[in-house]
């Protein structure tokens, strides 16, 4: 009788701590109650690595138009300019972990790798210019909706591809970034692509990132060493 | 030398557009006169706890430190066999500064550059943000030491940073021995031990006092002061150093 209550007893500690490790701790919230999106991400799953279609919202699809599809066709993975040492513009992600710093007026993205670099994004009510110098990371400008950091941008170089396999775009891109951390250790992002210049239609993908408690970032030079892209043969697709 | 000068001539041009670059955007929290225009006389600004803010985009006042660290002094302690080095370097042009190579600019080059970089303060870190080459670095002030091996040699290196009276205290070690500190090419070894002393003299004036101390390539330590000013209404523009075709034109003796 003592032994069964303690199993009993036992049992219950036991299901009990499963149960904690299977819910993480809500996500952390900073003095004025916005969610705290600090710390070390890696990024969660390969749709925005190797292929957007991989992470398409439920019912939506890619539609490229016709130039579009030509280039994708043409695109060699020696080409990719991420393996080339250059940004990976937005949203794509290296497979490295990166990390985000906050204050009311400005939120950086910083990222290890390929290329060790960062985007800034202006959350103090800015407008986007009018006639912005098309680059890596564009124009960002952020706002919260709820829990939710909402990240809109423009002013791209027609340069970067979105993922492994080649899905290209044009400087009419725009991108909405959303992102909430859905507890400690996830962040989820659905972001949704706006090219009517490549595409017939905006498309949505959902992805995650997760966090790297107690990591930090290293310095990760990619022209340092790069002698990979020889090696690279074929058409642009997933490794 | 030449080719070293024009590089120079170059980055002093466009220092002019480094200093106008933005549109028309004011910064929130910069005083300013009566007629509108900021007050970069104004005293040093201040976080609760009294410490200065050093929050802002700063620029260096000139490209002398960029061109030669060791502009403000008379003679560098150099051990015989870096002294050769910078020689050969000098004497070749610089063709082999791996900046031209799209590096890092690495520790104290970086605040020497005539492009803007951005501090930014946070809990944990001051983080700078670099226009040119688009870098980032963190200054760790989580009281933490540096680790006992620094397993990954870096450009950068490994910051952290403490307060000293009104003084930010930056050490750096765990460099590679790749970067060179000017473009006259002071060289280094991974032994590099970098001290910088951000003093913020008021609202729109800076001075980082480094102190280079490697007793493998100089006999003792020595210092240059890099005086920088506040860049106001503006921000970072992205400089990304793209697949740079120029370095085979830099052909050397």
């Amino acid at each position: 009788m003592g032994s069964r209550a303690i199993f009993v007893v036992t049992f219950a500690l036991l299901t009990g701590f499963a149960s904690a490790q299977q819910a993480p701790p809500p996500a952390p919230r900073l003095a004025d109650g916005k969610p705290d999106l600090g710390g070390v991400w890696r990024p969660g799953d390969i749709f925005l690595i190797e292929d957007l279609t991989l992470g398409l919202k439920k019912g939506d699809v890619i539609s490229l138009k016709p130039a579009a599809e030509e280039a994708m066709k043409r695109h060699l993975s020696k080409d990719d300019p991420e393996a080339n040492c250059l940004p990976t513009g937005v949203p794509r992600h290296a497979p490295y972990p990166w990390k985000i710093i906050q204050n009311s007026t400005y939120y950086y993205f910083l990222f290890e790798g390929n290329i060790h670099s960062f985007r800034q994004i202006f959350m103090d009510g800015r407008k986007h210019p009018k006639d912005p110098n098309p680059t890596w990371y564009g124009d960002s400008v952020g706002h919260w909706e709820g829990d939710t950091l909402v990240v809109d941008s423009v002013g791209f170089n027609d340069k970067f591809w979105f993922d492994f396999v080649g899905h290209p775009h044009t400087e009419q891109l725009h991108t909405i970034e959303r992102y909430t951390r859905t507890d400690l250790n996830t962040l989820k992002e659905e972001v949704t692509i706006d090219d009517p210049g490549a595409y017939n239609h905006p498309f949505t993908i959902q992805a995650s990132h997760r966090l790297l408690p107690g990591g930090e970032l290293m310095e990760y030079i990619c022209q340092e060493n790069q002698r990979d892209t020889q090696h690279l043969v074929g058409p642009a697709g997933r490794p | 030398m030449r080719t070293s000068f024009a590089g120079l001539t170059v980055l002093c041009a466009l220092t002019t557009t480094a200093n106008a670059q933005w549109l028309d955007l004011p910064t929130k929290g910069i005083p300013r006169t009566a007629d509108g225009k900021p007050n970069l006389a104004a005293p040093t600004p201040r976080t609760p706890d009294g410490k200065p803010l050093l929050d802002g985009l700063w620029v260096a006042d000139d490209s002398r430190h960029l061109a030669n660290l060791a502009t403000d002094l008379k003679d560098v302690p150099f051990q015989p066999w870096s002294e050769k080095l910078y020689n050969e370097r000098r004497a070749n042009m610089g063709k082999d500064d791996p900046e031209a190579r799209c590096m890092p600019q690495g520790v104290p080059k970086v605040n020497t550059l005539p492009y803007p970089f951005k501090i930014y303060t946070t809990p944990q870190a001051v983080v700078i943000l670099y226009e040119m080459y688009y870098l980032h670095r963190q200054i760790f002030t989580d009281g933490r030491l540096f680790p006992k091996v620094f397993e990954s040699p870096s450009w950068m290196g490994y910051s952290i940073g403490r307060w000293e009276g009104d003084d930010f205290v930056v050490e750096t070690a765990g460099f590679n021995d790749q970067m060179w500190m000017d473009t006259f090419g002071h060289p280094h070894t991974d032994a590099l031990h970098v001290t910088e002393r951000f003093h913020r003299k008021d609202f729109g004036h800076m001075e980082v006092l480094a102190t280079i101390d490697d007793p493998k390539t100089y006999t003792k330590p020595w210092s240059a002061t890099i005086k920088q000013h506040l860049l106001p209404d503006t921000e970072l523009l992205e400089f990304v150093c793209e697949k740079n075709l120029d370095p085979q034109h830099l052909v050397g003796k």
